[in-house]
């Protein structure tokens, strides 16, 4: 590809088939030197190529057959040269940290609940008091990093100003923690989902304090794809009736 | 991805039940038939097994990267010498994806995969065909304007569109592009 307007035009001419792997050899060479050469082209290409991949997730779903797996498993387990440990016998978190470190993480856990839903409750209190909450807080986290598990919960809609996390051990209850949340409408409530491929399991309601919410996730997480939270009716729904309001991909 | 990468069997064991269906789903879409899209697969997690410290987390969630390496692995099965005999039926074929089904109606739309079919469903049908051409089939774009009789800047420009229409999608209602 040629330098100035015309490479430009150029550029611009290839970059979806380039997102899209449609070019042939030659032309994504020639694409791919031009934007080395221009790196504040790449934003535009990430961007075609992130709606790209999302085709991969359009196909109508098939169960893939379960030979597939055991070959897979087999051969994997050869390479590894160890016996095959599946994963349903041992976590994988418990993999890694062991049933001791386990229980230390879901203990801590359990205390940072109690000190995020006490200082949901001081919201009213002095600044100092919920300072200290604060520093507890970051305490349990810092002490238990490695075992806690984060995904990141983002807000989109109506609460698209909305962040916070979903935070796990791998054993017991998973946290929700959430700040910006726009208040629960009269009569409805916000209700968390653990979604596997897609379809949604409930997973407990919870209201915010002001603009923060914390809750446990009453589902497990094994195997799960998605943490989501929406707004329901104030006994909660069996299925999830509105928009989606927060988040997490847990892949 | 840490865990795999340093030869954790049980983690990729986790690792394929997570995403293991939706790889074999594209595999099934991309090669048309069972025993090729079983291959693929088997393929692209040995690829993920043998590479997992390639994985750049700042780039994607691990579901892209797999899906990624099935498609690339796809393409290249699909443009190799034995997979040219790929016919002017499979065009019309592609279309189907753009029809609801009703177990799809039914599925929460608000869930990743209903939310893309859903900006799929939103295509003009002449940008979705570019687009599943491409993806799905490993056609490049003068081979696309070949087989459709059309001008290839007719066709850059419908890849363009199409591509730019489902980002629009998601950004007019507030919500992450799945990464």
């Amino acid at each position: 590809m040629s330098g100035g307007d015309a490479g430009r035009d150029r550029f611009e001419d290839l970059a979806a088939a380039y997102a899209l792997g449609a070019l042939g050899d030659e032309e994504r060479r020639g694409f791919e030197a031009y934007l080395a050469e221009h790196p504040q082209l790449q934003a535009e290409v990430e961007e075609l190529g992130e709606a790209a991949r999302l085709l991969a997730l359009a196909p109508q779903e098939y169960e893939p057959p379960p030979d597939l797996r055991r070959n897979l498993l087999d051969r994997v387990g050869g390479e590894a040269g160890t016996a095959f440990a599946d994963h349903r016998q041992r976590s994988r978190l418990g993999a890694l940290i062991g049933p001791a470190g386990l229980g230390m993480a879901a203990a801590a856990l359990a205390v940072l609940v109690g000190l995020v839903v006490w200082n949901l409750s001081l919201q009213d209190s002095n600044e100092e008091l919920r300072a200290d909450v604060r520093e507890l807080q970051g305490e349990a986290l810092r002490a238990d990093a490695e075992e806690i598990r984060t995904y990141e919960l983002r807000g989109s809609g109506a609460a698209s100003g909305a962040h916070g996390q979903v935070m796990t051990t791998g054993e017991g209850p998973a946290v929700l923690v959430a700040q910006d949340l726009p208040p629960a409408p009269e009569g409805q409530v916000y209700e968390a989902w653990v979604l596997h491929d897609g379809v949604p399991q409930p997973a407990g309601l919870f209201e915010p304090t002001g603009e923060s919410a914390a809750a446990t996730i009453e589902a497990p997480l094994e195997g799960a794809d998605t943490v989501a939270v929406t707004l329901e009716p104030d006994e909660g729904s069996p299925m999830p009736t509105s928009d989606v309001l927060l988040t997490a991909p847990l892949a | 991805m840490a865990l795999v990468e340093g030869g954790d069997s049980g983690t990729f064991a986790g690792l394929y039940d997570r995403h293991g269906r939706a790889a074999y789903s594209l595999a099934y879409r991309m090669a048309g038939e069972r025993q090729a899209a079983e291959d693929l697969v088997h393929d692209a997690f040995l690829d993920v097994w043998r590479a997992a410290g390639s994985y750049k987390a700042e780039r994607g969630s691990v579901r892209t990267w797999v899906l990624s390496i099935v498609h690339n692995r796809g393409i290249d099965k699909l443009r190799s010498a034995a997979s040219r005999r790929r016919v002017q039926d499979r065009v019309e074929a592609t279309a189907s994806i753009s029809q609801p089904s009703e177990t799809f109606s039914e599925a929460w739309r608000n869930s990743q995969r209903s939310q893309v079919r859903k900006a799929l469903e939103d295509l003009p049908a002449e940008q979705l065909q570019v687009l599943e051409l491409a993806y799905f089939s490993g056609y490049t774009h003068t081979e696309i304007a070949d087989l459709l009789g059309l001008p290839l800047g007719t066709v850059k420009g419908r890849m363009r569109l199409g591509l730019k229409k489902i980002r629009a999608y998601f950004d007019a209602r507030g919500m992450v592009v799945p990464g």
